[in-house]
């Protein structure tokens, strides 16, 4: 007989046709089918078949919830109930969740608001930034920059079809001036009129089409328009702006909404970029040095790589084999970029990738703990199982009904953690410096991402409970054997606290490492003893030249203790430019001018030859140099004293001085020269003692406005400017710490909550033990031995996993510690002695108890 | 006593004048029959599944037969309370309907 019903729709049937409770509904359709088949053929009884089913599909899948839902309502009866009974264990479960979840939380607003940068410009899929690649800087680090010639955007629209649209960008800091206010403003950048045809940021005020077009107009934003103006309207009003003693008015032609959050350049004003041609002596139309920024929009579907081809050997032309040019995806540049002169510090993609693991991880640990906890308390659900399964149910309905009861559980805990999100997320800003809303989670997908992403969680959490509580014989359950199946699943559940305790040590030794490397880059920057440093840029005209009569004034003070000013801060001289002519090549070397005073000061120690003097006129007229003995080993002088360098001018070497770290430890020490300082004076370092530093700081304020009336006065410690050029790291640091003590935490609340089970299961085994004469240490070894094997396991998996990865972190560092044994060696121990910590309570609780009180339970 | 919906009414009706007939293969044309379009097994059953557990219907199985490839007729009847459920739904659509004159539909639709 050929009747068969199609097999898949045979198993559509017993899928959705709730198959448990009408098995005979195949039947009918069966007797359907075959009378039709017998009538008029296998065709039209198949195609029958088919068309029955698929209608009847939509009252099958509502009927399937229909049905569930009553016997939801009874699973989630017995579960509240469950949860009044054993309140502990609930709320170690639920809070191990919701801080999991809180932390997958905000981590997934993290990582989604880096990868939304930029991505809000229509356009933004073809923009593109033109950075340079400089040929000559192999010494000098990172070779790109992120400015280019200034003639190139231009030439880039007139030449080459696939570029629609190039704008210029130069930012330049200067004082403002309306009214009263004085403010120095840092965002302060120029743009030409094709900045709008390429980004996408909206004006309020202003038609996008004119408003740079007219030297001497500026665009400001919303919330500088408020700083300056108030409610008033600004436009058409006139703000003064003074740099390097040049002062010009812009009229304001525009007010542009804030800039958001996730750009990667950021700007107040925006002035046309027209007005540099008479504001500034540069000349724009040269190839070298590189200018200024760079953006082009191309055509839809052109492609980058080759418009970056032809532009090599052109650009390499035009620059004299100085410099070639890259594109860089405007998507890319928040996560990918990393070039010298970048607007902002970029995110990194790494971070992304290891807080997204992070976020993993934690959520994991969640997850085995309840799976632990529930597996382990399983006796005290036995007799529920085992009646269920007596009265009919199947397998199928108990994982299905321990499956909803964990999913209930993770939305609970959603919910909690949602609020513990709302909590922390001010502090969380304050520390990543980003400003995350809440806003990201109430769109509809997202909010659809996150109920499957709880739905998830639920289903891994509960899975392995509800395979193993399902599978319990109701013979035995009822008849009391409730230790039957404990001994089964305990070695699956020792293998799950290993897995925990393996990512939590690899954890800790990660941010031992990292701690270590960055207290190690903070101790070996220059030391200074009890006093602290301040430094004071200058920014003024007037200040420049008069720096040495503010210097004389200043070191009259009894509680200034000594004073010296440079071009650069030692912690920071990224001024390349001047080059070392060796043998009809050039070199470039870092550089810095500084006065007689400045190695005494900063305790830097001369190796060989003389200081800078102000008596000598050679040094004066600034025709000798000193070298960092880098640079002498580097352009191998084997007697540098006396020999001549190419530094601007030629210039005679009179001194070597010792290596210091002048630039961050990623980039290993590179060759620098220190020239005579006249009037290149930048920045003031002045020596105060620690005691009255209010009046000191009142007197140096004084002093300065004296000087420099224009500009407000600002200074900042040495210590702390010198921390922040590892605040990435810092940052990175602290956050990781909190991750690593979360982690750790939720681990030892599944082992604090899994030993006191395991005790309440041994009370009367304790009891008889300590009847017949065991002592506290005795009971409290039987508790512990268990764990140290755990921690033994854990640690011989996660000190190689932990060594390999924190080895690479390493090499992103010029100068790194040693990865020593005593670390990892450390974190085993911490994370071992914590968990001995946390069932070391209640395991001598358990053996101090009354053996009266134990043996008396049940 | 909830009140029966009007297909809950309907099948219940069907199955008590199928009598030792009344199984999923025979009610479904006969519903059909009485609504005028094919009633499919999916709805037979879901609105079979709600009258058992209203206890309007009771249910014994029955036997198989080679087109059936195994699997029993299940024979529904009606329970004592959907009788009283019927019994309900009649006397209130015998007040629903009675004063109604057979014409006065025709008079009104001209």
């Amino acid at each position: 007989m050929k009747s068969r019903l199609p097999k898949f729709g045979n198993w559509l049937l017993k899928l959705l046709a709730r198959y448990d409770v009408n098995p005979h509904l195949r039947g009918d359709f069966d007797e359907e089918f075959s009378l039709i088949y017998e009538a008029k053929g296998f065709g039209r009884a198949w195609l029958w078949y088919w068309t029955h089913l698929l209608r009847s599909l939509p009252v099958f899948i509502k009927d399937i919830f229909y049905w569930r839902a009553i016997m939801i309502k009874n699973y989630l009866k017995i579960a509240l109930r469950n949860l009044q009974r054993h309140k502990g264990y609930s709320f170690i479960n639920i809070a191990g969740f919701a801080i999991g979840m809180a932390c997958c939380l905000l981590i997934l607003l993290y990582v989604r608001h880096e990868l939304s940068y930029d991505r809000f410009h229509e356009n933004a899929g073809s923009i593109y930034r033109v950075v340079s690649s400089m040929l000559k800087f192999e010494r000098m680090g990172s070779p790109d920059y992120t400015i280019t010639a200034s003639p190139l955007a231009q030439l880039l629209m007139e030449e080459y079809p696939e570029v629609i649209n190039a704008v210029r960008l130069t930012k330049e800091p200067g004082l403002i001036q309306y009214d009263q206010k004085r403010i120095e403003e840092e965002k302060f950048f120029y743009a030409e009129p094709t900045f709008f045809e390429i980004f996408s940021f909206p004006l309020v005020k202003g038609d996008p089409e004119t408003v740079l077009k007219e030297p001497f107009t500026v665009l400001i934003t919303e919330e500088i328009s408020t700083k300056y103006f108030g409610t008033e309207d600004p436009i058409n009003k006139t703000l003064r702006y003074c740099r390097g003693g040049v002062i010009n008015d812009f009229k304001i032609t525009g007010v542009l909404k804030n800039i958001p959050q996730n750009s990667h350049i950021h700007f107040d004003f925006l002035a046309s970029f027209q007005t540099l041609y008479s504001t500034t002596d540069i000349d724009w139309n040269s190839w070298m040095p590189p200018q200024c920024n760079t953006y082009v929009r191309l055509r839809e579907g052109s492609n980058p790589f080759e418009l970056e081809k032809k532009l090599e050997n052109f650009v390499l032309e035009k620059t004299r084999g100085w410099y070639k040019v890259l594109l860089q995806p405007l998507k890319n540049i928040h996560l990918h970029s990393h070039v010298n002169l970048e607007f902002e510090e970029n995110g990194r993609i790494v971070h992304i990738y290891l807080f997204s693991t992070i976020g993993f991880f934690i959520i994991f640990i969640a997850c085995i703990n309840y799976m632990n906890i529930t597996t382990a308390r399983s006796t005290t659900r036995s007799k529920e199982i085992g009646l269920r399964k007596t009265i009919g149910a199947t397998r199928q309905l108990l994982i299905r009904q321990f499956l909803s009861e964990s999913i209930l559980w993770a939305f609970a805990a959603f919910g909690i953690s949602m609020v513990l999100v709302a909590l922390v997320l001010p502090s969380v800003n304050s520390l990543i410096e980003r400003d995350l809303g809440f806003h990201q989670f109430f769109e509809p997908i997202s909010l659809l991402g996150l109920g499957g992403f709880v739905f998830l969680i639920g289903i891994i959490s509960g899975s392995y409970p509800a395979f193993y509580l399902s599978s319990f014989q109701p013979i035995n359950t009822i008849k009391g054997a409730s230790g039957m199946g404990i001994k089964k699943s305990s070695v699956l559940r020792r293998l799950l606290v290993v897995i925990q305790f393996v990512v939590t040590v690899f954890m800790m030794a990660g941010s031992l490492v990292v701690g270590k490397q960055l207290k190690y880059m903070r101790n070996s920057g220059i030391q200074f003893n009890e006093e602290q440093i301040i430094t004071l840029p200058i920014k003024s005209e007037e200040l420049k030249s008069n720096q040495n009569l503010l210097k004389n004034e200043l070191v009259q003070y009894p509680q200034i203790l000594d004073i010296t000013v440079s071009s650069k801060l030692p912690y920071k001289i990224d001024t390349i430019g001047s080059s070392i002519s060796r043998e009809d090549e050039l070199e470039l070397v870092y550089s810095c001018h500084v006065d007689s005073n400045f190695f005494n000061f900063y305790g830097i120690e001369l190796l060989e030859g003389r200081n800078f003097s102000e008596k000598n006129s050679t040094d004066v007229a600034q025709q000798t140099a000193i070298l960092n003995s880098t640079a002498v080993n580097a352009y191998e002088m084997q007697d540098p004293l006396g020999r001549s360098v190419e530094v601007e001018t030629n210039m005679e070497v009179i001194g070597v001085i010792e290596d210091f770290h002048f630039h961050s430890f990623h980039h290993e020490i590179r060759p620098l020269v220190f020239c005579y300082l006249t009037n290149q004076g930048q920045y003031f370092s002045i020596k105060i003692r620690s005691q009255n530093m209010s009046d000191t700081l009142s007197f140096i304020e004084r002093k300065f406005e004296k000087f420099s009336p224009d500009y407000p006065f600002e200074y900042s410690f040495l210590d702390e400017s010198m921390e922040n050029i590892y605040h990435s790291e810092n940052k990175l640091y602290r956050t990781f710490v909190i991750f690593t003590i979360i982690a750790l935490a939720i681990s030892c609340l599944g082992l604090f909550s899994l030993t006191s089970f395991s005790i309440e299961q041994r009370t009367k085994e304790i009891g008889i033990r300590k009847v017949l004469g065991a002592s506290i240490p005795n009971i409290v070894h039987i508790f512990s031995k268990e764990l140290v094997l755990i921690m033994i396991i854990a640690n011989a998996i996660a000190c190689p996993i932990a060594f390999y990865f924190m080895h690479k972190w390493l090499q992103n560092f010029a100068y790194r510690i040693d990865l020593h044994i005593w670390i990892f060696i450390l974190s085993g121990l911490g994370a071992f002695g914590i968990a001995l910590l946390t069932i070391s309570y209640q395991s001598l609780k358990a053996a101090t108890a009354n053996p009266v009180d134990s043996l008396r339970y049940e | 006593m909830k009140d029966l919906t009007k297909i809950e009414e309907i099948l219940l009706l069907s199955i008590w004048e199928l009598k030792d007939e009344a199984y999923g293969f025979k009610i479904r044309p006969h519903v059909s029959d009485i609504v005028g379009k094919d009633f499919t097994f999916g709805n037979l059953y879901s609105a079979l599944d709600r009258l058992a557990r209203k206890k309007y219907v009771q249910k014994r199985p029955g036997e198989s037969t080679p087109q059936r490839r195994g699997k029993i007729r299940m024979y529904y009847t009606v329970s004592s309370a959907g009788i009283e459920a019927l019994k309900a739904a009649c006397s209130m659509n015998k007040k629903l309907w009675g004063k109604l004159k057979p014409y006065s539909f025709e008079t009104h639709h001209k």
